[in-house]
């Protein structure tokens, strides 16, 4: 099937968005910067537009948007995806509202715990919409899982260099600080789900389907996606994360977000149809049966 | 410009006068002139009904018109046959009658010929110029300068053109079909079995129609088994609504078994109890086969044939004619004979079982036959050993064996034994004998040799059978008769040819009145009669290959030499009518050098081609059929015969029985009455105007006008009573004599052995006479077999390493001949030519699925795309046979003829024909395979047939020309 | 009410009519179909082999995946006559029913932005009198459509006609329950399950 780059983007951007929120509302939990954090809700709720912006281009036209909206409550893989966008986007703008000013402290919890329920379900539900039977290769809890693992951790590692870019009073890097002093360890939490995700569907395809795309699988999801991610996240736990937080903090962004992508097009490159008739060109023959 | 009525003779010359150049993708300007009756109003959609002419079968459908524009088309639920069902040719004039390759005023080529450039005219001009080309041809070189070509494409004109060319006396008309089509089974069935009959015309749809509608109910009243053989024979493709429903009705309703002999395995061989991929070009050594076990293991239907054929004649073996009693015994009375002299039916000589001696055999209901004659016997003859013509066949099928036809034919010997025992042991059973051998060297043998399998079977006359008597008219009171050639007029308008069951004092008292007419008249009748004679002589190979003259066509080949040599004559002005030339004549390169010679060319037809840009100087509209009417053949379905009744009408296409009309007034005019053979001549099968025609059909259908017929909508159409269509065994029928109605053959029975082929050879009987055309060979009587003169045979003399490959064709429900190639949404599902390849032999050659492959003949070379399939055996090639892709648009800076790049009759060949009926091969000969590339010019994305889609349906409706 | 196609591959020949015919009435363009013929096989080794057509469309699924993941419920089916259908109206062009569907007989036009598919000629049959272009025009007499609820109707008289080893529906991994019947008989073929 023809690769629908709204849906890569939106579901990688919304999702990875998702993720900063998430870590947003656990640096409130678990203790952290509170510049950090605004700054990385404004930066999720800027991927939530952008990735939304992204999926509206791929309907016909961009005023469907609303058909959509006001048909949220067909509870359609669409329409959870779009409640949870919306859900996070108000999370995140309670999250920026409430924290303007110190104190409402009961109020923010609350919020930073719908933020990291929301953050964290946007990135499985972006892709469990496409868990159907017509489809053989989507069919598996795999893919949403690989669709979490991805946006975890571009949002974790886009959560670091956020942390890695913001300075303390003692003008350090406020990654140290971060999640309670437990930033990198939560990084390779995202980076070790990511990897089990994009290993688990790659294994659901079966070694003939990805080798048929190689590129995509074993440089895009695996090289970079799983062995560069694991790796910035293990450095993470290194000295290096003290040395040169912001740098690793981008070699995991980037690779993340390749690998986030890689999966999300070999998902619509292995997209075969159960019985897909009229993908029989012309002339319309089945032969070999 | 004015709208109202202007008069659409004078309109274009306003047009004409600007001079513009028009090409072929941008259409003419459109008439401003509105029918009044249909610009106002509101939105109404009115049901007209006609019949389709996308092929000869002519389904009956209902059409939609909204303000006068066409914006539907259905089968007519109604069509006995179809039921309601039409195929996408049909279906598809709705796209190709507003096409942009419709042309809808004459055009003038003003560049050089390929450069497509056309100025409009008028029609008065365009008349005019025909008129005067034809002229002064006729005056310079004399009236065989001027041919006409015919029928294969659009199929319209057939034998009509030889009113035309005897108008001037020219002698040359290239029919497309005939000698490729239909022709040579029409001679075997007309002079063996006395009819042309469903064999001839490959018309499944006749006794499929009986079978289906005997049991109306839809089921079967009784337990016997039918069984049909399709031998190569194509239904579902050839008329897809029309037989190919009727024999799926046979099929699925009523348990019809079928035998499919055909190379592919077409729809037809998908559903067949049996199916035997035959080798192409050794159908006769299986023939022969069947002849052989049903002979020897006395499967044969020993009382018909002994009382109904001629095989138990004893023939003589130095004429190899059968013995006539009086032959053998002078004196001796013949109880059959007519005492008035009119109807002649011959008594012959047997060898009597009962007397065990030979005795007169003379013609008698069965009961009171005198002897038993013994089919398969040797016996002497005024002193000679002589052969019953059932002992010649034995003999000639006596080396057939299963296992031999099993090693020469690519088959299976027991799997031959199972079609032939499942058919030999039916009740009822009908071989249809398919176009496959008009196509090749076996065109005259192949259908004796359906014949003699049915007629030792007695399937004639019979459920089932193939050959069947339908109407009233074949049940006739007196002894039957049959003239040969009536396919033209012209051989009884200047008095030849001899009526078979006739006496000759009754053919020579016809045809002197004929002559005694003319001189009535003021012309010279027997000299008339004797240029008739000598010019049917001079046409184009009519000397070799007699059987042209059935269809008073001429031989291919010769006609392509003598236009390059110029010998013995060169015929110079073509007058076209059919479509796609290159299309649809091989060798087809060779073709293009002959027409490149000719001086002029006029082409009628409803759209341009290929061959239009490339060789036309003279492009006369004529209708597409939605704005068509005629009452001609084809059109019958079953038991009716549909009118064709027009629903539109655009710009200024004209009748195509109305222009040659036009063309020929025009050119006697400049002649001079005086001066031409019979300025009469082309007035008999065309007419002037569209009024003319429709009074001349509304008679022929029994109305007192055409616009009667027109208002009984739900009965366009004639149609014989059920009981009179389908009366079987019509030979058993007394007639007047007392003696049953027999056969109008020569022996008043089924002429297996054909004496008819070799009287033909030797004099041309029956057409020429009462003159003798100088002899040639004579022509095989009954079956053989020949290995086919390229043979993908190791050891055969035809035999070239170089081209290990035998190629076939086939027909697609696609398309009809050359037609419908600028249909868009036909091309959409078949944009180029399939090559049909076993993969094991298209993995010798690194072909795989959809690879481009370029076919290499001896002729030259074309490509197709491969199409893998089990279907085929290996070794063995098919393709379909008239592609002409026509993909060209003003994006391209030339228009090429488009054979070169999917042309397949650049391959087929006419240097080994039959000599009979001068059939080229177009099958069943050897090429070699690469693969290649797809061809530059050849689209075949769905959005690349953007250039075929309707651009006219604007154009108004409006009045006819003439 | 059940209504919808009935194809009998014992009849088919497959011979295009019905794309054409489909084409003109629902008006679509080049490289658009509400529905396709497929040749099934040969199968088999020459000479020994065998042969179907099968021609495609929509399934009018009785429990339809694509009205399930519709967003906006322009994908329905209509309780009346359980004619599975496509509002234009309210599709967002989002394709996930194309996704969705089992069989892929939906086609996204670019042009009107929404996705298309086999309305078994509603224009034509939404009275209740007439039959969808493809069904009237056949030229073998294969296809046949009415109410599978009403013993009276074409397809179910002709199902009458066959037992049950000859009746057939496409294969339906997730009870989809595809309304679409096809007759094909083992003396012409054996049916393919295509998966």
């Amino acid at each position: 099937m023809a690769i629908q780059w709204p849906l890569v983007l939106f579901s990688l951007l919304a999702g990875a968005g998702g993720a900063m929120l998430a870590f947003a509302g656990l640096s409130q939990l678990l203790g952290g910067s509170r510049t950090v954090r605004r700054r990385a809700v404004w930066c999720a709720l800027a991927l939530f537009v952008i990735g939304g912006l992204c999926s509206v281009a791929h309907l016909a036209s961009p005023l469907n948007a609303i058909s959509a909206v006001t048909n949220l409550l067909s509870f359609s893989g669409i329409s959870i995806e779009l409640m949870l966008l919306g859900a996070s986007f108000i999370a995140g703008a309670a999250y920026l509202v409430l924290t303007r000013e110190e104190g409402r402290d009961g109020a923010v919890r609350v919020v930073a715990v719908l933020a990291v329920i929301f953050g964290v379900a946007i990135g499985f539900f972006c892709g469990h919409g496409y868990v159907i039977d017509a489809q053989p290769t989507w069919g598996t809890e795999t893919l949403p899982l690989a669709y979490l693992g991805t946006s975890l951790a571009l949002g974790a590692f886009a959560y670091a260099l956020v942390a890695a870019a913001t300075k303390t009073p003692a003008d350090k890097a406020a990654s140290a600080e971060e999640l309670g002093g437990k930033l990198w360890p939560a990084v390779l939490v995202c980076a070790v789900v990511d990897a089990v995700g994009i290993l688990a569907y790659g294994l659901f395809l079966g070694l003939d389907a990805v080798a048929a795309q190689g590129v995509l699988f074993w440089g895009g999801a695996v090289a970079c996606g799983v062995v560069g991610v694991l790796a910035c996240a293990i450095a993470g736990m290194t000295a290096l994360a003290a040395k040169a937080p912001a740098a690793l903090a981008v070699a995991g962004v980037a690779c993340a977000a390749i690998g986030g992508v890689a999966l999300r097009m070999l998902m619509w490159a292995c997209a075969t149809g159960y019985l897909n008739l009229f993908s029989h060109g012309i002339p319309s023959v089945m032969l070999n049966l | 410009m004015t709208k109202g009525t202007i008069s659409r003779r004078g309109f274009m010359k306003a047009a004409a006068a600007t001079g513009a150049a028009l090409t072929a993708a941008g259409s003419i300007p459109l008439l401003e002139t509105t029918d009044q009756a249909f610009a106002a109003g509101s939105v109404e959609r009115v049901m007209h009904k006609t019949a389709c002419h996308g092929c000869t079968n002519c389904c009956p459908v209902r059409v939609y018109t909204e303000d006068g524009r066409v914006v539907k088309i259905e089968g007519d639920p109604d069509g006995p046959l179809n039921k309601g069902g039409v195929c996408l040719k049909c279906l598809s004039q709705i796209q190709t009658v507003y096409s942009p390759r419709h042309v809808l005023h004459p055009m003038k080529r003003v560049g050089e010929r390929g450069e497509n450039k056309w100025e409009a005219i008028s029609w008065d001009e365009a008349v005019d110029l025909a008129g005067e080309q034809i002229a002064t041809a006729v005056k310079k070189y004399g009236p065989y300068a001027y041919w006409s070509a015919r029928g294969g494409g659009g199929a319209y004109i057939e034998w009509e053109t030889s009113g035309l060319d005897y108008t001037f006396g020219g002698c040359n008309s290239l029919a497309s079909g005939a000698c490729q089509c239909a022709m040579p089974r029409d001679f075997v069935s007309t002079t063996s079995v006395g009819f042309n009959c469903c064999v001839d015309m490959d018309n499944v749809d006749r006794w499929v129609g009986i079978t289906d509608n005997a049991e109306l109910d839809g089921t079967r009243r009784d337990d016997t088994e039918r069984v049909f053989v399709l031998w190569g024979s194509q239904p579902h493709s050839s008329k897809a609504a029309h037989g190919g429903h009727g024999l799926t009705d046979a099929r699925s309703n009523l348990g019809v078994k079928t035998i499919v002999v055909d190379p592919y395995m077409t729809a037809e061989a998908a559903k067949a109890d049996v199916w035997l991929p035959v080798r192409p070009g050794s159908d006769c050594a299986l023939m022969l086969s069947w002849i052989h076990h049903i002979i020897e293991n006395d499967l044969y239907d020993e009382q018909f044939v002994k009382h109904w054929t001629n095989l138990p004649f004893l023939i003589n073996p130095d004429t190899r004619l059968a013995y006539r009693a009086e032959e053998v015994w002078p004196d001796y009375v013949n109880p059959a004979a007519d005492p008035a002299g009119v109807y002649d039916t011959p008594a012959y000589v047997c060898f009597d079982a009962k007397t065990n001696s030979v005795q007169p055999f003379p013609f008698t209901v069965p009961e009171d036959c005198a002897v038993d004659p013994v089919i398969f016997a040797t016996a002497t003859v005024n002193g000679k050993e002589a052969k019953t013509a059932g002992q010649i066949y034995k003999e000639e099928a006596e080396p057939w064996t299963l296992e031999a036809a099993g090693e020469t034919c690519w088959l299976d010997p027991e799997r031959i034994r199972e079609a032939i025992e499942l058919y030999a042991n039916a009740d009822f059973g009908g071989l249809s004998n398919g176009v496959f051998s008009d196509h090749q060297e076996n065109s005259s043998t192949a259908p004796l040799g359906a014949l003699a399998i049915d007629a030792l079977l007695g399937h004639v006359e019979s459920p089932c059978s193939a050959f069947q008597n339908h109407g009233a008219a074949s049940r006739t009171a007196d002894r039957p008769t049959q003239r040969l050639g009536v396919f033209s007029s012209t051989f009884e308008r200047y008095g030849l040819g001899w009526t078979t069951g006739l006496t000759k004092a009754e053919n020579d008292r016809l045809l002197d009145a004929i002559v005694a007419d003319w001189d009535a008249k003021g012309r010279d009748g027997k000299e008339m009669q004797r240029y008739f004679f000598q010019s049917r002589c001079d046409t184009m190979g009519a000397n070799e290959h007699k059987g042209i003259h059935q269809w008073q066509t001429c031989a291919p080949k010769e006609l392509r030499q003598a236009i390059t040599t110029g010998e013995p004559y060169r015929p110079r002005v073509m007058y076209e009518m059919s479509g796609n030339k290159y299309a649809v004549m091989g060798p087809s390169l060779e073709w293009k050098k002959a027409y490149d010679e000719q001086d002029f060319v006029i082409q009628q037809y409803p759209n341009m081609t290929s061959f239009t840009v490339q060789t036309v100087d003279l492009f006369l509209p004529t209708t597409e059929w939605l704005e068509y009417d005629s009452y001609e053949a084809p059109g019958t379905h079953f038991n009716r015969h549909y009118a064709r009744c027009q629903v539109t009408h655009l710009g200024e296409t004209v009748n195509p029985f109305v222009s040659p009309y036009q063309v020929a007034a025009s050119a006697v005019e400049k002649l001079g009455a005086e001066n031409v053979f019979d300025p009469d001549a082309y007035k008999v099968p065309f007419f002037e105007s569209l009024e003319a025609a429709r009074a001349a059909w509304a008679e022929q259908m029994g109305k007192g006008s055409w616009q009667e017929m027109l208002d009984d909508i739900d009965h366009r159409f004639t149609e014989e009573p059920i009981d009179d269509y389908m009366a079987y065994y019509q030979y058993k029928e007394p007639v007047s004599d007392g003696l049953p109605r027999g056969f109008a053959t020569m022996s008043r029975k089924v002429d297996v052995y054909s004496e008819a082929m070799l009287r033909l050879a030797r004099t041309g009987f029956p057409y020429m006479y009462p003159f003798d055309q100088p002899a040639c060979d004579d022509y095989d009587p009954i079956c053989t077999f020949k290995e086919p003169t390229e043979s993908p045979v190791e050891g055969q003399p035809g035999y070239d390493p170089e081209y290990p490959l035998v190629i076939t064709t086939g027909r697609l429900p696609h398309f009809h001949h050359g037609t419908m190639r600028h249909a868009p949404f036909i091309r959409e599902v078949m944009p180029a030519p399939e090559l049909k390849i076993n993969p094991e032999t298209a993995a010798e050659y690194g072909i795989e699925h959809l690879d481009w492959v370029k076919i290499t003949s001896r002729r030259g070379s074309s490509n197709a795309r491969a199409y893998l399939t089990q279907g085929i055996a290996p070794g063995v090639l098919i393709t379909e046979r008239f592609w002409n892709p026509e993909c060209f648009d003003e994006t391209q800076e030339t228009i090429t003829p488009g054979i070169e790049e999917c042309g397949y009759n650049i391959m087929s060949a006419d240097e080994f024909q039959n000599p009979c009926f001068a059939t080229n091969s177009y099958r069943a000969f050897t090429v070699k395979i690469e693969k290649t590339e797809r061809p530059e010019r050849i689209w075949i994305e769905s959005e690349q047939f953007q250039p075929f889609m309707p651009t006219l349906s604007g154009e108004p409706v409006t009045e006819e020309v003439f | 009410m059940r209504k919808g196609l009935l194809i009998n591959l014992d009849r088919c020949s497959g011979c295009d009519s019905c794309i054409v015919a489909c084409k003109l009435e629902n008006d679509l363009p080049l490289g658009h179909f509400y529905n396709k013929v497929i040749a099934v096989g040969p199968t088999g080794t020459f000479p020994n082999v065998e042969k179907y057509w099968l021609p495609s469309q929509c399934q009018q699924c009785e429990n339809p995946a694509c009205v399930h993941v519709c967003p906006t419920a322009a994908s329905y089916r209509d309780p009346k006559t359980g004619m599975v259908l496509i509002d234009k109206e309210k599709c967002i062009g989002c394709q996930y029913c194309i996704y969705a569907c089992p069989y892929g007989v939906r086609q996204f036009n670019e042009d009107a932005g929404v996705v298309q598919k086999c309305t078994l000629c509603a224009q034509i049959t939404a009275d209740g009198d007439g039959v969808p272009a493809c069904v009237h025009n056949c030229n073998c007499g294969a296809r046949f459509f009415g109410d599978y609820d009403d013993p009276e109707s074409d397809v179910s008289r002709e199902l009458a006609k066959y037992p049950e080893e000859a009746i057939h529906t496409l294969p339906d991994p997730n009870n989809a329950k595809p309304l679409t019947r096809y007759i094909l008989s083992p003396k012409f073929a054996s049916w393919k399950e295509l998966v």
